[in-house]
């Protein structure tokens, strides 16, 4: 049998047994809002640890992170600084989260901070930044799975038909068996990742190198020399600057559990304890970065001038001539990294839509079994629009991601604020949220007016974000006692 | 409630819970300023640990620091649910 035939078979079963997986999980939960959204509030530490971490890791893990890697040096190590600084905070607020979810029904970030600062506006809002940011995240996941198909199978099956085929799966699962067939899913789906990382991390350096310190040694003795100068090299390959690299740590990092898929979580854990496990466990799986950034080291010297750098895994995988079953395995591996990513953020997009858009945001009433069906269209509805999109765009949403991203880390001071500070009130909320963005955002568009050259322009938004929180909230009545109480005592 | 306004503990909360956090807390600040600013020594490639540049190693380094802080830290929590 020809190799591209059987790498693609490989990926084939791995589709079959992701839907299997998918739907079968779904019988496990009550048909509710709850059930779809919450997977009533039941999952255990095993589940909620391959949840995060396999939605965490996505088509990044082994398209963009490498690329980084291979073109940037040590740059990329900014993403293994800032992934287990970003979890620790989950674990104060995280079960504060579940308890309140439990007691008051929420099921989204929205209704969390909605109701603390008594503001449909604030639900508007943060339904809107989700939006903006989980659009360009999925369409760029559908593009990743379309393009490892197109890769090894040389365009015998053209990126739209590989797109389209794991979507279609991953748009099923998600309608039949909301976030327990996320939670499975992820489950076996971060398994084969890691497995596939960690030998992939080892080998290549081995074979190409004989080991990860002599290649190392290599690349130091070479005139890339510069690429292992921390904190590495920028986009336009000059040396990337501190303030750059600690500032991206800091917003990434304080953005990390923001991200509307990952805080929501929270709702999903059984226990206080099964949540707060979750997050000690969680460097285990952030670890696995380090070969998927090995991966990317070993092409400096031996395959240099890749571009674009995203590709340096397939190119790798073709250049080596290595076994069609590895390869095989190995794009699987990147699937099941592109849809397990694809598949929460569908499934909080879709909920946030109708939760935070429709009922909190415009009051419309709705009885729960149709909410349900709502968050079920959608996620069709949204699949579908993303899929155009993946076919279309091409450049804009990579900026639109990176915009985006500083707009979430905004969320942060208002987290902290609603739980430990309880003279927040509503209008410094809304004031310190609103300014983050424009901030962010302007600094963004306008990277000639930052006051320090290369500073991620969160860190503005960041700053003045708080100052307007605190400035806004001391000149106004302090909020209702019974709610602030509710949040600091939770 | 502290000068600040901040809201860290409430009066329930024993002295074992409140030291612990605190420790984790101190441990956290120094992972992370670990990782955050230029060092100087620690961001060359030599001596290499275990096959790795140094540089990496301390980076691996601080993430074990944070996850036996996180492990100490749930150790200290009530066992009631």
């Amino acid at each position: 049998m020809e190799g591209w035939l059987i790498a693609l078979l490989i990926c084939l079963v791995y589709l079959l047994v992701t839907l299997v997986t998918g739907i079968m999980s779904g019988f496990r939960v009550s048909k509710s809002v709850t059930g779809f959204v919450a997977a009533d509030r039941s999952m255990n530490t095993v589940v909620l640890y391959f949840v995060m971490g396999a939605s965490i890791f996505s088509s990044f893990a082994f398209l963009g992170g490498p690329g980084w890697a291979y073109s940037r040096g040590v740059a990329s190590f900014y993403i293994l600084a800032y992934g287990i600084v970003g979890v620790v905070p989950l674990y104060f607020f995280g079960p504060r989260v579940r308890r309140l979810g439990e007691k008051f029904g929420f099921v989204t970030q929205a209704e969390v901070l909605a109701y603390r600062f008594d503001s449909r506006a604030l639900s508007v809002i943060l339904a809107l930044l989700s939006a903006g940011a989980f659009l360009p995240y999925i369409v760029i996941q559908m593009k990743g799975a379309g393009f490892i198909f197109e890769t090894i199978t040389d365009g015998r099956v053209s990126f739209a038909v590989g797109a389209g085929l794991s979507y279609l799966i991953v748009i099923i699962y998600v309608v039949f068996s909301g976030v327990m067939g996320v939670g499975w899913t992820n489950m076996f789906q971060g398994i084969f990742m890691m497995v596939i990382a960690w030998f992939l991390g080892l080998y290549l350096p081995t074979k190409l190198y004989g080991g990860v310190g002599p290649m190392f040694e290599q690349i130091a003795n070479s005139d890339k020399a510069q690429m292992l100068v921390v904190p590495g090299l920028n986009a336009a390959g000059g040396p990337w600057t501190w303030a750059a690299f600690s500032s991206s740590i800091v917003v990434s990092g304080l953005g990390f559990m923001m991200w509307p898929h990952l805080f929501m979580r929270s709702f999903a854990a059984k226990s206080d304890r099964s949540l707060r496990r979750t997050v000690v466990m969680y460097p285990t799986f952030q670890i696995f970065l380090i070969p998927i950034l090995l991966i990317g080291f070993s092409g400096i010297l031996k395959y240099p001038g890749v571009t674009p750098a995203d590709s340096i895994v397939p190119f790798l995988l073709r250049e080596l001539a290595l076994s069609p079953v590895l390869v095989g395995l190995v794009c699987a591996g990147t699937l099941a990294a592109s849809m397990s990513t694809g598949d929460a953020i569908l499934h909080s997009a879709s909920s946030i839509a109708v939760r935070d858009g429709l009922v909190s945001g415009l009051g419309v009433k709705i009885d729960d079994t149709r909410q349900r069906f709502l968050i079920r269209l959608i996620v069709v509805v949204l699949g579908i629009v993303a899929y155009g999109l993946a076919l279309v765009m091409d450049q804009g949403l990579v900026d639109l991601l990176l915009m985006a991203y500083g707009g979430i880390v905004q969320i942060f001071p208002l987290v902290f604020a609603a739980f430990y500070w309880p003279r927040a009130t509503k209008a410094g909320a809304l004031a310190g949220l609103i300014t983050g963005i424009l901030v962010n955002t302007f600094f963004r568009l306008n990277p000639e007016f930052s006051p320090f050259a290369g500073m991620h322009e969160g860190i503005y938004g960041l700053t003045l974000n708080t100052i307007v929180l605190v400035v806004v909230s001391l000149l106004t009545q302090p909020d209702p006692e019974d709610r602030v109480k509710a949040y600091v005592e939770a | 409630m502290n000068k600040l306004g901040l809201h860290f503990f409430s009066p329930s909360d024993g002295p074992v819970y409140r030291r612990t956090r605190i420790i984790f807390l101190s441990i956290y600040i120094v992972a992370v300023s670990a990782v955050l600013f230029p060092w100087p020594k620690v961001w060359g490639i030599y001596p290499m640990v275990l096959g790795l540049p140094f540089f990496m190693f301390w980076m691996v380094m601080a993430i074990v620091a944070i996850f036996l802080g996180l492990a100490l830290l749930y150790r200290s929590e009530p066992e009631e649910e």
